[in-house]
């Protein structure tokens, strides 16, 4: 078959050790107009300097309270936001730079599902076509495209007789199958799932999950995975990284973020979770609010809110620290770099 | 359920049902739903979306949108008065003052138009005889007690110029402001940050007085675990299970409850395999007969087809619309 050609190059790109994607020092910033002749009031730097590394077959869940910048991240990827600095290697190739022609040709490797399934979904279009437009897009049919929609909603775990029906036919939970069917129609390397299940009651909730894993598995998928829901997250991530204010201020493995988080915004992120049965809030370590990105404290972003904030921290930016493949932003752990 | 401890009973509703018309047919959004809540108690009504839950909590004050909405029968008890059939005035003394109400979106609960320190004044002076300036003064008061930095300014404020959190603290202060007897909730937190919720959890439990009961409305169990004394659990138009809150989260009865409590992903350490509940919610317009979750059910039987369980006591205080969960029915 012709996909094993492209399957081979694939299996190639992930036995090279390198990042499938390399984020380094990423800026998208917002000029804020206001009045006559739309002058320049100020600036949002919703993506300030991020940097990280995605593998093949990773998963990195991204987390962060609602104006973090996180979608903003996940557009500026996508090209649907201009970054304002920084690059992108995907694939080792600069994706910040490429022309329209090779971005649009490189959306085949690079996909996304978004929050809200039905206003993802074109109305006047039924499944069939939704699911194989990409395909066409491509010349990558190799059968009718009945055949190939037929494969893919059952891949996606919806009944193959439903090709024909149309976007609002269907639940909340199978139009999110239909945008995941559409996403992995290309075999893509990369699947940036912007708030993915957070529109989903639970029980259909744990059901997409489950199929995003198991689709990692069948199709060997990167996943940047954006939400707001730390406990989702921890459930289908292999590291998360932790955005405030447009930087990243804690990545490390899964366990580690859950069990042993260093960066006191990660601390506050967990102690605001109740788990049902488990453990209740802690109320004493949720305090404040999210600043306005427009002005930003300064030092720290996360100072007027932190529980173990120093004199330095009202002033100074926080140093980076690693260790054991664990970062964390914070002047707590300036000693620890290696 | 017997007349026990009537005067601790601040809410019955008996067999409530709730209809809308609609080019399909007439949907059942509500069906033979019964239950009670205890004058302080704090009540959690759970269920995903469609179940009819916040359908529930309109009817009680008849804030249904008649037509398409109707009552189509019942009884809703409140201190003796059936809520059904009192007249408009004496609804409207109800509304606001006896029972309020916090919905999930503070900014179109709130008028745009008008200020904050207006709307206050407003509820105020609609329930109780004060004068405008010190109708002011108390909603500021408020306002303080509610952690809104710079009340002051902010009463002069309109919704949309504050965030999310402060907005539903707004709401929270006008919601509690006239000490009612009864604070219905409908998914208050859901739009909101963790970390805001977990702040406005603090701020309900410390404002409402222990005379004050609470009805919450929510998918979410981690808020009925964080909040509630007792839980009820609603799927497909009607009540699956009742219980107290630790009785509910060590000893579900009800398949759909278990499968629910699996379901929610808990802090884990990487990749996990979740429960799920196969299938889907069955459309309101075309329940299935029996049980309306026997499509679901991993233990379904032929009853479940052809009959529709009862709310049985399989505890004492636990009660579960279940076969499995009837006394004679031995282990499921």
């Amino acid at each position: 078959m012709k996909t094993n050609s492209k399957d081979l190059a694939k299996a190639q790109w992930d036995a090279a050790d390198t990042p499938l994607l390399e984020v380094s020092d990423l800026k998208t910033w917002f000029e804020v107009k206001r009045g006559m002749f739309s002058r320049k009031a100020g600036q949002i730097r919703a993506v300030d300097g991020v940097t990280f590394s995605l593998m093949a077959n990773e998963t990195i869940g991204l987390v962060g309270e609602s104006g973090c910048g996180k979608t903003t991240l996940g557009r500026t990827l996508l090209g649907l936001e201009a970054a304002t600095g920084g690059s992108v290697l995907f694939r080792g190739e600069p994706l910040l730079t490429f022309s329209h022609r090779r971005m649009k040709a490189m959306r085949r490797r690079l996909q996304v599902v978004f929050q809200d399934p039905l206003s993802s979904l074109n109305p006047r279009m039924n499944v069939m076509d939704i699911v194989t437009e990409g395909l066409l897009q491509f010349r990558m049919l190799t059968d009718s495209r009945e055949v190939h929609a037929k494969r893919l909603l059952r891949e996606v775990g919806l009944d193959e007789q439903m090709i024909y029906r149309f976007p609002h036919e269907f639940s909340g939970g199978q139009r999110q199958r239909i945008n995941v069917a559409r996403a992995i129609s290309l075999r893509p390397d990369l699947v940036i799932c912007d708030e993915a299940v957070s529109a989903l009651d639970v029980s259909i909730q744990a059901q997409v999950i489950n199929l995003l894993l198991l689709l990692q598995q069948r199709h060997h998928l990167s996943y940047l995975f954006i939400s707001h829901d730390l406990s989702v997250v921890s459930n289908i991530a292999d590291r998360i990284a932790v955005m405030y204010l447009g930087r990243i201020v804690e990545i490390g493995k899964t366990v580690d973020i859950i069990e042993k988080a260093l960066h006191p915004y990660t601390r506050m992120l967990i102690a605001a979770i109740p788990v049902a049965g488990q453990k209740r809030v802690d109320q004493e370590m949720v305090t404040g609010e999210t600043p306005s990105p427009a002005a930003p404290p300064n030092g720290c972003h996360f100072h007027p809110r932190c529980p173990e904030a120093m004199p330095v921290c009202r002033h100074a930016a926080p140093p980076e620290a690693w260790k054991n493949g664990h970062y964390v932003c914070c002047h707590m752990y300036r000693s620890n770099s290696d | 359920m017997g007349d026990e401890g009537k005067d601790l009973r601040l809410l019955s509703v008996n067999n409530l049902a709730i209809a809308f018309a609609t080019d399909e047919g007439v949907l059942r959004a509500v069906d033979d739903v019964s239950f009670h809540i205890n004058r302080g108690e704090s009540l959690g009504l759970v269920g995903e979306s469609g179940c009819g839950k916040s359908v529930t909590a309109l009817g009680l004050t008849r804030l249904i949108p008649s037509p398409p909405g109707r009552i189509a029968g019942g009884e809703v008890f409140f201190e003796g008065r059936d809520l059904l059939q009192v007249d408009p005035p004496e609804l409207r003394e109800v509304r606001g003052n006896e029972i309020s109400m916090i919905f999930q979106e503070p900014l179109s609960a709130l008028s745009p138009l008008h200020r904050i320190g207006r709307q206050m004044v407003e509820g105020i002076g609609f329930h109780r005889r004060m004068p405008q300036k010190q109708a002011w003064q108390y909603a500021l008061s408020w306002l303080q007690k509610v952690g809104i930095p710079d009340a002051a300014g902010r009463m002069h404020a309109y919704p949309f110029q504050l965030s999310g959190g402060m907005q539903q603290r707004v709401m929270i202060a006008m919601a509690l402001m006239l000490s009612p007897k009864l604070i219905i909730a409908d998914e208050p937190t859901t739009a909101l940050d963790v970390t805001t919720q977990a702040q406005i959890f603090g701020l309900i439990r410390e404002m409402k007085q222990n005379e004050t009961a609470l009805l919450l409305i929510t998918h979410d169990m981690g808020v009925v675990w964080e909040m509630c004394d007792r839980v009820i659990v609603m799927y497909a138009s009607r009540i699956v299970e009742s219980a107290e809150l630790s009785e509910l989260f060590n000893r579900p009865a009800h398949p759909y409850t278990r499968g629910l409590l699996e379901a929610i992903p808990g802090l884990a350490r990487g990749r996990t395999h979740l429960k799920d509940i196969p299938g889907q919610v069955p459309s309101p317009l075309r329940y299935p007969s029996g049980c309306r979750f026997r499509d679901r059910c991993p233990h379904a039987f032929e009853r479940c087809r052809t009959e529709s369980p009862k709310l049985v006591e399989c505890a004492a205080g636990h009660w579960a619309a279940c076969f499995l969960a009837y006394p004679d029915a031995g282990e499921p």
